[in-house]
């Protein structure tokens, strides 16, 4: 197994008497595409900080392809959109875009060719010689990720890279991003646009109260089964033992029940919803209606940081 | 690495009107020096030998005067300068993508160091310059060391510099530029009862002023400057050290050991600095 681009392990930072995070641990392995979701306030943005080394952890160390974060040596290879930024408005998008280059480490020769690229990746081909100050907020997003690209880092941390932007500018960052992590690039994505990191991401990271809830893949997130919501005519206490075969009964009201499908009906959900509506019919309740819903990484996310852990 | 960050520091400097505005109030003190120095010194020529003497007098205390104004405009410029010189930065996101470039914290704060220092020193010698052109076309004044009188100056405005990069690691830009200014007016009222103590002769007064002085050099440091201002000829006693003292000017030759020590301290700072921010969580 290729050593992993990132690894952090065991991460605190308290500011005074809040504690931002309590042993956070993540790892990123090459080319791979890690979102890192949780409500505001998690400790997300403190992660990929001290990820960048630009806040210290007060314990736990983060490596960057096996060098400190800390370590400017570390940063050769990174490629960083802060979550809150502002570039000065005396220059030009391209000016600012060189500037990162420069510090980037792209040679002088390369330069003015990698700028245009990139200004041109991010949409940006034909507004590079404007002014930064007569930008909008949706083009300092797309030059944001510019100069995060410039250097051609082999891994992306980007923060919220989508919050400014519209439905378009958001479908071209995730094309972007997705092209990219083709190329081998390793992303962490910091998003609160869950569908973003759905699309983009083969892994989550849950971070809650500066504790990690849950890290694998999407599947793994989403593995609790599809649930048939289903609208009765009555209920009583004889209906919820009649469908536990099927998997959790919820029982809502007086003709709302919701059956979380257990296995093996949860890899067979439409045989499933016949089985139970048979039942159904067979007993006094009166079938009305029958939903198969699939879980999704929103339905997922909001019971798990508002539930307990997993 | 062609220093990015001091070419960056100078654009951005440039481009605020900090600097602008810090031009347009400088070329009218200039104006208005040259045009006081016109009427003054002809009318003065013409009369009698002693009052020859008084003009030369008054028209050396008028030159050392404007570049008093001239020294106080840029420790303001240096301290307008430093005082947003991080935490504003910082604050509005700027220094975010910049440091987590492979450029060590120390490298960058050196050179946004080099960048202020850099644009404090040329003002404030294009500004002497400039007056000491001005009293020269008039009255044919030559100060008694412009080396000395640029160099001096020079480490005023870098130490101001130095001293506000170093708080504003820690606190937001108004808050520096007040400790600023503050700071400075220390400096300027330490000089003020040191010369007090040295017209009274209490030793306690003169004792409080050099104290200040070490703590607090910026006011030091001008009047250090302005003994190489004052030409040869000039009558003794003119500054703190005489009858004649002014509180704004010193006849005597700057104390190498003070000298030493302010430089020591800029450099202790700038170390203090360099440490500072790069502790800081940004």
């Amino acid at each position: 197994m290729s050593e992993p681009v990132l690894d952090a392990d065991r991460l605190t930072k308290a500011y005074g008497r809040t504690i931002a995070l309590r042993g956070v641990s993540l790892t990123v392995s090459p080319g791979e595409a890690v979102g890192l979701l949780g409500p505001n306030g998690a400790g997300k943005t403190t992660t990929v900080k001290i990820l960048t080394g630009l806040v210290r952890p007060s314990s736990g160390t983060a490596r960057l392809f096996g060098l400190p974060a800390t370590d400017p040596a570390a940063r050769t290879r990174l490629g960083y959109l802060p979550e809150l930024f502002r570039f000065p408005d005396w220059m030009t998008g391209a000016q600012v875009v060189s500037f990162h280059a420069e510090l980037a480490g792209v040679s002088p020769a390369d330069r003015r060719a990698r700028v245009a690229e990139v200004l041109e990746m991010v949409g940006l081909g034909s507004r590079g010689g404007d002014r930064v100050g007569g930008y909008s907020k949706g083009m300092s997003q797309r030059l944001g990720l510019a100069q995060a690209i410039v250097g051609r880092p082999e891994l992306l941390l980007l923060d919220e890279p989508t919050s400014a932007l519209d439905p378009v500018g958001r479908r071209d960052v995730r094309g972007l991003v997705s092209a990219l992590k083709a190329e081998g690039v390793a992303v962490v994505l910091n998003s609160h646009m869950l569908g973003e990191v759905e699309r983009v991401c083969d892994r989550v990271v849950v971070i809650d109260k500066g504790h990690v809830k849950f890290t694998g893949t999407l599947d793994d997130l989403t593995n609790e089964g599809p649930t048939l919501h289903v609208t009765v005519g009555r209920t009583d206490s004889d209906l919820a033992p009649a469908l536990v075969e099927f998997g959790r009964v919820q029982v809502d009201g007086a003709q709302e029940v919701v059956v979380t499908l257990g296995p093996p009906w949860d890899d067979v959900p439409d045989e499933a919803a016949e089985q139970i509506a048979a039942a159904i019919v067979r007993g006094p309740w009166g079938l009305r209606r029958l939903d198969v819903r699939h879980a999704s990484l929103e339905d997922a996310f909001v019971a798990m940081v508002s539930g307990g852990d997993r | 690495m062609r220093l990015p960050i001091v070419r960056a520091t100078l654009g951005e400097a440039l481009g605020r009107k900090i600097v602008l505005w810090g031009w347009i109030a400088s070329a009218v003190l200039v104006v208005l020096f040259g045009i006081a120095f016109f009427f003054l010194y002809p009318q003065m020529a013409r009369q009698s030998r002693t009052q020859v003497a008084e003009s030369m007098l008054l028209g050396g205390v008028l030159t050392i005067l404007g570049l008093y104004v001239g020294s106080f405009l840029a420790a303001f410029l240096a301290i307008m300068l430093a005082a947003g010189s991080v935490s504003s930065e910082a604050d509005s996101g700027v220094l975010q993508a910049v440091v987590v470039r492979p450029l060590p914290r120390w490298r960058w704060y050196v050179e946004r160091w080099a960048g202020l220092v850099g644009m404090s020193v040329a003002y404030v010698v294009v500004m002497t310059l400039a007056m000491l052109l001005v009293a020269r076309l008039i009255s044919g004044y030559e100060p008694g060391s412009l080396l000395g009188l640029l160099a001096l100056l020079a480490a005023q405005v870098t130490f101001l510099v130095t001293v506000g990069m170093l708080i504003s690691c820690r606190l937001s830009s108004v808050a520096t530029g007040v400790v600023l200014v503050l700071y400075f007016g220390i400096a300027w009222l330490g000089g003020f009862i040191g010369w007090i103590g040295n017209l009274a002769h209490r030793a306690e007064l003169s004792t409080i002023g050099t104290v200040v002085s070490l703590v607090a050099p910026s006011d030091e440091l001008w009047k250090a400057a302005s003994s190489y201002a004052i030409p040869q000829g000039l009558p003794v006693g003119l500054g703190t050290d005489g009858p004649l003292g002014l509180p704004f000017l010193s006849t005597l030759q700057p104390s190498p050991w003070f000298i030493g020590w302010a430089l020591l301290l800029t450099v202790g700072l700038l170390a203090l600095g360099m440490g500072a921010f790069s502790r800081r969580d940004l």
